[in-house]
């Protein structure tokens, strides 16, 4: 009897240190994977200079410094905040309705791609966020899996979509950058 | 003038607040952190205490030893073999994400002198400072 308790007690301590050390360790680092991969892809976009979008761009730099943020303190964040980021949002009289300056800042951007494609990071940030939370927290994951991938399914049939539709915009976009360089070129007298 | 004033303090009351929410959530999680532990240790604790002056650990070893069938060695051993792996490949991945960090950080600078950094050391873990 007081063998089996011993063992659950040793178990009971791996399956702790295999949480705290192994797994939690494992999300966070693959969270930040994924908050550099988003950066990577905005600093490719920067690097385009597509209509004046440059490292100077002020939506450039508020989503680099937000993402940086990010990844610098990804570890403290858990599930407690996400709930009391939840209530504030909802009940704090200064915070209800409130956009922070990264919103505000690419919801200023003028170009619809470009525009289109920056809330596109933001939004994956903030998912990348979530899973994490959720990932972490063994409440949100014992309460959390069936209906998590019931929304995961509907999320990712609705982002692909909008992968898609945002992947045929620029490729017709480049089909009229194409077609004007070729004019251009037709033009130059001989 | 009033009314900057008044968006100052509107600011420095939501960072308050926004700061206190951050600490009771760090505490919370730290005390459910530490807490598991403790509560194993505690039943460890009974455990042995009901055992004392009845049985030594050699015996008891021994018992657990005995006790365990050759499948339940095999998961046992497995498990041992896929924790050690496991540690292996992250000090691999650690390794190789300081060696290509570097290289892309001086590929970035070379595009953007005021590139900014998220402080991550080579490796991707956090600054001491920032792990408090």
């Amino acid at each position: 009897m007081n063998t089996t308790m011993l063992e659950t007690c040793i178990v009971l301590l791996l399956t702790w240190l295999v949480w705290t050390y192994g797994w939690r360790r494992f999300a966070l680092d693959r969270h930040r994977q994924e908050l550099f991969s988003i950066r990577d892809r905005l600093f490719d976009l920067a690097l385009e200079n597509y209509r004046g979008f440059s490292f100077d761009h002020p939506a450039y730099q508020a989503m680099r410094t937000s993402i940086n943020g990010r990844l610098r303190f990804a570890h403290r964040f858990n599930s407690l905040h996400l709930v009391f980021a939840l209530l504030s949002s909802f009940f704090h009289p200064n915070l209800r309705g409130q956009k922070c300056d990264l919103e505000l800042k690419v919801e200023a951007v003028l170009d619809p791609y470009l525009r289109h494609q920056l809330e596109k990071f933001r939004i994956e940030t903030i998912f990348s966020l979530l899973k994490y939370v959720a990932w972490t927290s063994p409440f949100l994951m014992i309460t959390g899996v069936p209906f998590g991938c019931m929304l995961g399914g509907w999320l990712y049939t609705r982002l692909r979509s909008v992968a898609t539709q945002a992947t045929q915009r620029h490729d017709s976009w480049l089909l009229v950058v194409d077609a004007q360089a070729d004019l251009e070129v037709a033009a130059v007298p001989a | 003038m009033s009314r900057k004033k008044g968006t100052a303090e509107l600011e420095h009351s939501t960072q308050k607040f926004i700061a206190l929410t951050d600490l009771i959530a760090r505490l919370g999680h730290t005390a459910m952190r530490c807490a598991t532990p403790c509560i194993i240790a505690y039943f460890f604790y009974k455990s042995v205490e009901a055992m004392s002056g009845k049985t030594t650990v050699a015996n008891l070893v021994m018992d657990w030893a005995s006790s365990i069938k050759l499948n339940q060695w095999a998961a046992w051993v497995l498990a041992t073999v896929a924790g050690a792996w496991g540690v292996g490949e992250r000090r691999l991945r650690r390794r190789k994400t300081a060696e290509l960090s570097e290289r892309l950080k001086r590929f970035e600078t070379v595009f953007d002198r005021r590139r900014s950094s998220s402080t991550l050391n080579p490796s991707g873990q956090p600054q001491l400072e920032d792990r408090l």
